[in-house]
């Protein structure tokens, strides 16, 4: 399994892209809280296909808040794939990122 | 200065701007993107050239065959150029990007219904947005006897964006184009065309006939820019009782020409009838998450060393052959028996199956693959070298075991005179190989992009000189490709564009083709 350390730096590069694309943290942490079900689901059919299968780094238990999710999935980092607005609608993909920040390490 | 990121090429922004209001009025305002962000997606390509010469102007996301139709009309008004997607995965062939600078994109993603899927008939009809996914679960739950066929990214690709690329699969239904059957199209003026049967008032026949009555059109609108397909039907394979995966490991570089002709006569009988991968180590490593740091940190092309080291550690094959039989168990009986056979005469060759290989990857995926399961295993391939860059460079050749080891023994010479790998797989069709190479580059390095590109550019022009050209290409590359197939060929696409779409509004320079 890959381990994947979000170093500083590359928490500084979420934020650069954040600024690149003018948007801001309270934009999507304004978004509705929405239920951990649905975040999971599309964690489970589509993200988990990477990210729990060596491919991708894992992206359970990191610790990390919602905006670096959303913002990785609109931009693709390296080889992962950019997901658009019609593969996945803010409401759904912010609660992707939500599930994701307060998961736990997998046992 | 201008709002827009963009404007389409000899756009004015006040016609963009009454178009975007037109557009805008046809999908309502959150289905018409503009800002740079919305855009930012779209954008992601992984070729060997600048994001901006393929970044869009905008986003249009219809969700009916009347709002294309309306679309259109405007694009003919304003000359505006767009490009079309279906599930947008095109990955290594230029992603979701359009071919060229400012065109808009049309993205139909959200147009994912599955129309109909007959289980005795064993047809469907999607609409372009349905993704491989989307079909099984709907396999799965309806609990069908059918099995899909798809690109390997299947998870999240789909049969309508991938059969109007032609691309492939691994069943023995892998020839996606060959299995579809019926296309509706909405044409550049905004009319709509059913192919094959789908244009008889009443006709039942439009999924199980394709060539209807005088010309067959449907393999104009592939790799084409003649129109917008809005629903495909196509044929599925009934769920054969038995399916028997295997594979044959090889283990020099050599035996590829051996391997070739002996899979040959297997394939084109029937006897094995899917469409047999011939992968080489690299392409196994990566897609067993090895990655080439693993075993060195000096850049350019990887030591033939250092390839026979990780065959030795990861158990594979210097070739790597991937099957399956499909049937009763008594077909497969017999069949397995004339292929053991065949790999104990040839005297090379160890057969590792199901119940030999259990979980392990990459059997595992390759196995998924050639009995319809979706995954994302491939992706593997983009940490072999990592940094994110890649082109499928993709010739055609006889299935013929000179030709194919002519042609691995050039690849791989270009390849690592540019400092970059051979990872490459041969994918039987019937006949012919689809040699499929991916070229691997870190794109966040300037200087290896650049020789990616030379790379890219050298391989077309040395293999067009020994005959050979590619089966599709990434829009970095399909105005040189299209040179390629002749200029009488242009020359009738042209006239073929011009009658069609005389306002060049539906993806000018697709595959070369302008009006
Ligand atoms: C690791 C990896 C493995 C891959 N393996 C395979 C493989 O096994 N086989 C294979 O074929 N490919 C493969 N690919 C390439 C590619 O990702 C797939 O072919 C994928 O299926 C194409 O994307 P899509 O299905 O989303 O189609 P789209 O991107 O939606 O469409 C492809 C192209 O078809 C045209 N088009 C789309 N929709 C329409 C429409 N409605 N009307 C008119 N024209 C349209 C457009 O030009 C578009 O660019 C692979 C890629 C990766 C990264």
């Amino acid at each position: 399994m890959t381990i994947f350390n979000p170093t500083t730096a590359l928490r500084a590069a979420c934020t650069a892209m954040l600024l690149t694309l003018g948007l801001s943290a309270s934009v999507y942490a304004a978004g509705s809280a929405a239920p951990d079900d649905k975040g999971r689901h599309f964690y489970e059919k589509v993200c988990s296909r990477c990210h729990e299968t060596g491919i991708g780094p894992v992206l359970l238990g990191r610790d990390l808040p919602p905006i670096f999710f959303t913002t990785m999935a609109r931009l693709g980092r390296g080889a992962m794939p950019a997901f658009r607005i019609s593969d996945v609608d803010d409401e759904t993909l912010q609660a992707v990122a939500e599930y994701l920040s307060k998961t736990k390490v997998k046992p | 200065m201008t709002k827009y990121t963009i404007l389409p090429k000899d756009v004015s922004e006040s016609d963009f701007d009454a178009a975007v209001k037109e557009f805008t009025a046809i999908l309502g305002a959150d289905k018409v993107l503009t800002a740079g962000d919305k855009l930012q997606p779209y954008s992601k390509i992984m070729l060997a050239v600048e994001t901006d010469k393929h970044a869009a102007s905008a986003v249009l996301l219809a969700t009916t065959v009347e709002q294309i139709q309306a679309i259109v009309k405007v694009c003919n008004t304003y000359k505006i150029p767009i490009w079309t997607i279906s599930t947008g995965r095109n990955f290594g062939y230029g992603s979701a990007a359009p071919v060229a600078r400012g065109q808009v994109i049309l993205d139909l993603r959200l147009m994912n219904k599955i129309i109909h899927v007959d289980p005795e008939l064993c047809t469907a009809l999607v609409e372009p947005g349905v993704t491989y996914q989307q079909l099984y679960d709907y396999i799965e739950e309806n609990k069908l006897p059918l099995m899909l066929s798809f690109s390997a990214p299947s998870a999240i690709a789909g049969p309508l964006g991938n059969t109007m690329d032609r691309g492939v699969g691994y069943t023995p239904y892998g020839e996606h184009f060959l299995m579809q059957c019926g296309m509706e199209i909405v044409l550049a003026n905004g009319e709509v065309l059913r192919t094959g049967m789908g244009g008889v008032k009443g006709d039942k026949a439009w999924q199980v006939f394709k060539w209807g009555y005088g010309p067959t059109l449907d393999g104009m609108f592939t790799q084409s820019n003649y129109g917008i397909c809005t629903k495909m039907g196509f044929w599925l394979m009934p769920k054969p009782p038995v399916f028997k995966p295997f594979e044959i490991q090889f283990d020099e570089e050599s035996d590829i020409s051996e391997i070739v002709e002996m899979l040959r006569p297997l394939r084109i009988a029937q006897i094995i009838p899917n469409s047999v991968v011939i992968a080489g180590t690299l392409w196994e490593a990566a897609t067993c998450n090895t990655r080439r740091s693993d075993y060195i940190t000096t850049p350019g092309a990887t030591p033939d060393s250092v390839l026979k080291q990780i065959q030795k550690d990861k158990h594979l094959g210097a070739w790597n052959v991937y099957a399956a039989l499909y049937g009763t168990p008594e077909q497969v009986e017999v069949n397995w028996k004339i292929v053991t056979d065949v790999v104990a005469k040839s005297g090379k060759g160890r057969v590792i199956t199901k119940e030999e290989a259990g979980d392990t990857q990459p059997f595992k995926y390759r196995s998924e693959l050639m009995s319809g399961v979706p995954n994302l295993q491939e992706f593997g391939l983009y940490n072999w070298r990592g940094g994110g860059g890649s082109m499928w460079f993709a010739p055609v050749s006889q299935a013929r075991g000179s030709e194919c080891e002519k042609q691995m023994a050039m690849a791989k010479t270009i390849l690592n005179k540019h400092g970059l790998d051979y990872v490459g797989e041969f994918i039987v069709g019937w006949r012919d190989m689809h040699h499929v190479i991916d070229v691997l580059f870190d794109r966040s390095s300037e200087e290896e992009t650049a020789r990616a590109n030379a790379c890219f550019s050298e391989l077309l022009d040395e293999f067009e000189k020994h005959g050979y050209a590619v089966y599709r290409v990434n829009t970095a590359f399909q105005e040189r490709v299209a040179q390629s197939y002749g200029t009488v060929k242009r020359d009738v696409e042209r006239a073929i564009k011009r009658a069609l779409d005389p306002n060049g509004i539906l993806a000018p320079g697709k595959c070369g083709i302008n009006i």
